[in-house]
């Protein structure tokens, strides 16, 4: 267990800066996902963090010891990486033991230990199999059995799970947990995929263009997010996020008008009671605010969507401006026809147009 | 694929292994002829009778032998002397970043812009002052040289397409740099090395304009300048000819056989995805 801090950490590519000065600590044992879209430089931080690229300005800290220019081999860390990067021609104990023949362990030891990584990771029958010969999650579960063999305070996980199908991407989210669990480590874990992010992290980064959005615990940034960015990243489907025209005000709510939803004078809580309102503004509201409460919503679905255990409604525009509504249990809904659905308006967040939280 | 196609494909494989194997063929059926069937009016494509007159006559009248040796000697060195250089500086030219990378990685495939015989003329004035006229080092020198551009220019692609996330991990496993490369990074581009090994072998195995100027004693000549002299001495014995020709195939094929199960495509499969 270790802790990992970054202070002032920049990275740039030439004249192209993809890291602007950052800090971040991360607490021992503490399971923290970075989540961002594609290019948002989540991967470039984390291979700063394990040394495979040097920060162009800044200082990075694990387990108390500055390692900015230590050497990858010298961070007491190990890396999951998305296409796993297995030794093609090693067999899956060599690839498990080359990292502890490198550390100097003798080769008794060396055994012991990958045939308790095999047996945690299920793969015991597999040791003397080459790589090729292994199927995607089984691959993945050496990649990880080579990092946990090493027993390194710190674990980086580079989207691990988003060359794995839907059904074995699940079974190893739960491994993976049950494996923080276990291991009680410091575990860095870089996805775009906000499910893994909610349901794996003790605490989530949120990065754009590689700047940290908002970091908190999954249940802070679902539930009081700070910009329309995180609103919109987090939760599926996304929050519905309307235009919205600011009526008036009563003490610590805005009263807003929701042309989309039919609404007038919707009141919605302020952030900050005093603060400044723009005439203009946009409405969180999550799709599970529908369903019930004392306000009554007509919406026309284009498209029903039915998970099964939930239904969604979805109305006619473009993704930005559409609304998604959970649908109540027994309510009847077909595409074309008008429902009539109540809404709990409560939880309803209000946002600048360019972004911030009001 | 249709009949038509495959039909196509099976003739064209045929035409081709005719064409080349028919003189191979040729030239082995025809060192165990007697001297009379190899020069009868018409030609036998199955040789009807066998003899090993024209091994016998090579080895013991001639210094083949000695020729062979030689050969094999310079060639085995030379081989091994571009492998042992060429993969630290593909290695290098592919992964460490310095100014002019790239324009002396073009640089070097200049070396073949020079015909040979451009060259040689300075070249055995140097090899004078050096001393190393004469010598089997000076032959070795040479094909290494000019086996080198093209080896390393060949190995770097092969580095290439190594997936960097594999030495990345080799690196976080805590492996230097030089264990990375000799563990973890030559055994996936074996195939690399073995073109390289095989290229580097039958260049510096077929090499005779070098070898006829650089070498003056006998005792020194490699197979192509020695072979030649066998030939021309009194008379053209077809036999002995034939023979020498097929003794000099063997070294080739063999080292085909022996590297040639390196080429095993899909060596990186399994590493990644």
């Amino acid at each position: 267990m270790s802790e990992v801090r970054l202070e002032g950490v920049a990275k740039s590519f030439g004249s192209v800066e993809v890291i602007p000065p950052l800090d971040l600590r991360v607490e021992p044992g503490e399971f923290c996902v970075l989540v961002g879209p594609s290019g948002c430089g989540k991967s470039t931080l984390l291979r700063l963090i394990a040394g495979l690229e040097t920060p162009s300005a800044g200082r990075i800290v694990i387990g108390g010891r500055d390692v900015t220019h230590a050497d990858p081999a010298r961070r007491d860390l190990a890396m999951v990486f998305q296409s796993y990067a297995l030794y093609p021609h090693m067999t899956v104990a060599q690839n498990m033991e080359f990292g502890l023949e490198m550390a100097g362990l003798p080769k008794a030891q060396r055994r012991d230990k990958v045939a308790a990584a095999a047996r945690a990771l299920r793969l015991d029958g597999l040791l003397d199999r080459k790589p090729r010969a292994l199927s995607g999650g089984q691959r993945q579960r050496v990649a990880i059995g080579r990092a946990i063999v090493r027993e390194p305070r710190v674990f980086l996980f580079d989207e691990p799970l988003s060359n794995l199908d839907a059904e074995l991407r699940v079974d190893m989210r739960l491994e993976l947990a049950r494996l923080h669990r276990s291991l009680e480590a410091t575990m860095i874990f870089v996805t775009h995929d906000q499910v893994e992010a909610m349901t794996l992290a003790d605490r989530i980064v949120v990065l754009r263009a590689g700047r940290i959005e908002q970091k908190g615990s999954p249940g802070a940034l679902y539930a009081d997010p700070d910009n329309l960015f995180v609103a919109g990243f987090l939760g599926t489907p996304r929050m519905n996020l309307l235009p919205a025209r600011v009526s008036g005000r009563e003490e610590r709510r805005a009263l807003v008008d929701v042309p989309a939803l039919g609404l007038t004078a919707l009141p919605v809580r302020l952030r900050e009671p005093r603060a400044a309102l723009p005439a203009e503004v946009v409405v969180g509201l999550r799709p599970e605010a529908f369903g019930e409460g004392p306000l009554r919503v007509r919406l026309l679905p284009a498209m029903i969507e039915n998970l099964g255990a939930s239904r969604y409604l979805y109305t006619e525009g473009e993704r930005q401006s559409a609304v998604v509504a959970e649908l109540p249990r027994g309510v009847p809904a077909l595409p074309g026809e008008t429902v009539d659905i109540p809404l709990q308006a409560d939880g309803a967040m209000l946002f600048a147009p360019e972004g911030p939280r009001l | 694929m249709t009949a038509a196609w495959r039909l196509l494909l099976g003739a064209g494989i045929v035409f081709f292994v005719l064409l080349i194997g028919l003189p191979f063929w040729w030239v082995v059926t025809g060192s165990f002829k007697v001297p009379q069937e190899i020069i009868a009016r018409t030609p036998t494509f199955i040789p009807r009778s066998f003899t090993l007159q024209h091994y016998d006559l090579l080895l013991s009248a001639s210094a083949y032998g000695t020729y062979l040796l030689n050969s094999l000697l310079v060639a085995a060195a030379s081989t091994l002397l571009t492998l042992l250089l060429a993969v630290p500086a593909a290695y290098a030219f592919f992964r460490i970043e310095f100014r002019g990378r790239a324009t002396l990685y073009r640089l070097i495939l200049l070396a073949y812009a020079f015909p040979s015989i451009v060259v040689l003329v300075p070249l055995f004035a140097t090899f004078a002052r050096l001393g190393l006229v004469d010598t089997r080092l000076a032959l070795v020198l040479v094909n290494t040289a000019f086996a080198l551009p093209f080896a390393i220019w060949m190995l770097r692609a092969f580095f290439a397409q190594i997936p960097p996330e594999i030495e990345e991990a080799a690196r976080l496993d805590g492996g230097p740099p030089l264990v990375v490369l000799w563990r973890i990074l030559l055994p996936l581009i074996a195939p690399g090395l073995g073109a390289v090994a095989i290229f580097a072998f039958v260049s510096a195995w077929t090499e005779y304009v070098f070898a006829s100027v650089l070498i003056l004693t006998d005792a020194l000549r490699t197979l192509p300048v020695g072979f030649a002299g066998i030939i021309g001495q009194y008379q053209v014995n077809w036999g002995l000819l034939l023979a020498g020709a097929t003794l000099a195939i063997l070294p080739v094929v063999a080292l085909f056989a022996l590297i040639g199960r390196w080429f095993v495509t899909g060596l990186t499969e399994g590493a990644v995805k």
